[in-house]
């Protein structure tokens, strides 16, 4: 009997433990539930650049910044896998680049037409298809195990469901610029939503002053989409500063695309504010920079016409 | 038949011995602390919101019990042949009937059942957690844990074949790495083979061929991302290839065993 109660006793410290554990976790969630509000609607997170300075200087931001980002970008590759509904992509090696061995990846033309970017011809499957897979029945098995499907023309899923995800990973690390450009394009796909998406990116660009594809993004939506041509204008302008100031060999290539594109979006904006003159010396500027650049090129001939 | 008979209850006796002795030494209560941290995780989460991370969350949520219940099934294994030997309760045990083939069984089929409960706990609560939010997992969560039971499975007969040749900290650590990594070692072998000159090639494939892919009982993203249940073909020769796996690590290890001097 005693032997029993002492039993008893000994296992109260781990009971204890578990009681305890729980009561903090729940506790934990109940404090911070409070500060944070689920999906796209939660305040605005946009530092100034003073706050940002001081950010920089504080030692738990240096501590913590790595594992921000490695969330962001962990987020980011789900956001991908979930578009792709679990298929999973990667980078050819070089060695396929050389043969061209790899199953190829391209986006379906219902969903181009949807505002779906194409693939380049340097991604393919995770998991190779039965053509090019060595491994006999361990293949087939993965293929029946892993989400796997025919990529060469295919279709996404709703990216309406990924929503949350560009806010966690803009939450995560408010200096993940993909996560604004790609998550306002989503946003956008909503045409009910391009106030939202325009917030949003506005939001980046307050976290990201320097981030060019961001005001180049901004330019594009408030043009192409808004139509409030004097609103893009500044963006556009401060992008092609931006990237004036950067060595073209030190930009990335979302930063490179960004450039030209608030070239061509200046472009076309003036022309359709009805500012021909302003409008062709950025193409001018543009086809000096980028003398292949079609739209630029294309709306010089055009005005050049009688 | 007799002698099937006699095994049959020498294994169960020995598996019985060991699932006690895991409850006496509170082994489980290390599964309950998870749980338990499990739970706190998801309330924690759950007063966020779900709304619309749904997906992210059945991700999050399946690979920790993957990751639980590997790493308990790895720490049950790891210990069961080298503590019976260093506390010398294996001299009582052989003295019985028993081989010592017969032992190795008994305490793998304990392993084995221990794991499983650890499994099952992490997965009641996981599925559970996600059911108190409103998600689903489909009947393709079904054979995720038939699959996991028979990862676990390879996964119990291969720790245990190590800690005969290895000590206790080195099985544990090769048992973890050869379990953890197996998605990223397929995943390299894949992307080396083509480019590979012929002897690099037949290297890279022996290896592939001769270690157990793990990874291919995960069901994992399948459950995650709302596929179709897999075909009855590849749950078929997944437990083949499973039974093939534990039944050459536990000839290994019996071999092994019977030659250690104890």
């Amino acid at each position: 009997m005693s032997s029993t109660g002492a039993k008893k006793r000994g296992d109260l410290p781990q009971i204890a433990l578990c009681a305890a554990l729980f009561v903090a976790t729940a506790t934990v969630g109940g404090v911070l539930a409070p500060r944070a509000q689920s999906e796209v609607e939660m305040p605005r997170t946009g530092l100034t650049r003073a706050q940002h300075t001081r950010l920089e200087e504080v030692a738990s931001a240096s501590l913590f910044g790595q594992f921000r980002s490695n969330m962001a970008d962990f987020l980011y590759l789900k956001v991908d896998k979930y578009l792709h509904n679990g298929v999973e992509l990667r980078a050819l090696t070089p060695y396929e680049e050389e043969v061209e061995h790899a199953d190829k990846v391209g986006v379906a033309e219902s969903d181009i037409r949807e505002g779906f970017k194409q693939h380049g011809h340097d991604e393919t499957t995770v998991v190779p298809s039965k053509q090019s897979d060595w491994r006999g029945i361990l293949g087939d098995l993965e293929r029946e195990v892993q989400p796997y499907q025919d990529m060469s023309a295919h279709t996404h899923r709703d990216p309406k469901e990924a929503l949350p995800l560009f806010r966690l990973m803009t939450w995560s690390n408010p200096n993940f610029i993909p996560g604004y450009t790609l998550g306002a394009m989503m946003i956008a796909r909503d045409r009910s939503k391009v106030d939202d998406a325009i917030a949003f990116l506005k939001e980046g660009e307050a976290n990201n002053p320097q981030a060019l594809e961001i005001k180049t993004e901004l330019g594009h939506f408030l043009t192409g989409r808004k139509r409030d041509f004097e609103a893009a204008v500044p963006y556009l302008r401060e992008a092609i500063a931006i990237g004036k100031q950067r060595d073209p060999k030190t930009m990335t290539e979302d930063e490179a695309e960004a450039f030209q594109n608030a070239y061509r979006w200046l472009v076309l904006n003036r022309r359709e504010a009805g500012q021909p003159a302003e409008a062709r010396a950025a193409a001018e500027e543009c086809v000096a920079r980028y003398p292949n650049d079609v739209v630029c090129r294309h709306y010089l001939a055009e005005s050049s016409k009688p | 038949m007799e002698t099937l008979k006699r095994k049959s209850v020498v294994y169960l006796a020995l598996a019985h011995a060991t699932l006690l002795e895991s409850m006496r030494r509170k082994d489980l209560y290390v599964a309950g602390i998870l749980a338990v941290l499990m739970i706190g995780t998801a309330a924690t989460v759950g007063s966020f919101g779900v709304k619309g991370i749904e997906l992210f969350l059945k991700d999050v949520a399946l690979t920790v019990i993957n990751l639980l219940s590997v790493v308990l099934a790895v720490l049950f294994a790891a210990r069961q042949i080298p503590e019976e030997v260093s506390h010398r309760t294996v001299y009582p045990l052989l003295a019985r009937p028993i081989s010592r083939g017969d032992l190795l069984f008994g305490k793998y089929l304990g392993a084995l059942a221990l794991s499983v409960i650890g499994l099952l706990i992490f997965a009641a609560v996981g599925a559970g957690a996600l059911a108190y939010y409103g998600l689903t997992l489909g009947g393709i969560f079904w054979q995720f844990l038939l699959l996991r039971v028979l990862a676990l499975a390879v996964v119990v007969a291969m720790t245990m074949a190590l800690s005969l040749v290895m000590t206790p900290g080195a099985t544990v650590t090769l048992a973890l790495l050869l379990t953890i990594g197996s998605a990223t070692f397929s995943g390299a072998v894949k992307l080396l083979v083509p480019g590979s000159s012929p002897a690099q090639q037949i290297l890279l494939k022996g290896a592939y061929y001769v270690l157990p892919q793990l990874n291919l009982f995960d069901l994992t993203k399948k459950v995650s991302y709302g596929w179709q249940p897999v075909a009855g073909w590849a749950m078929g020769t997944l437990t083949v290839y499973a039974l093939l796996f534990v039944a050459l690590f536990l000839a290994l290890g019996a071999l092994r065993f019977r030659r250690q001097a104890l």
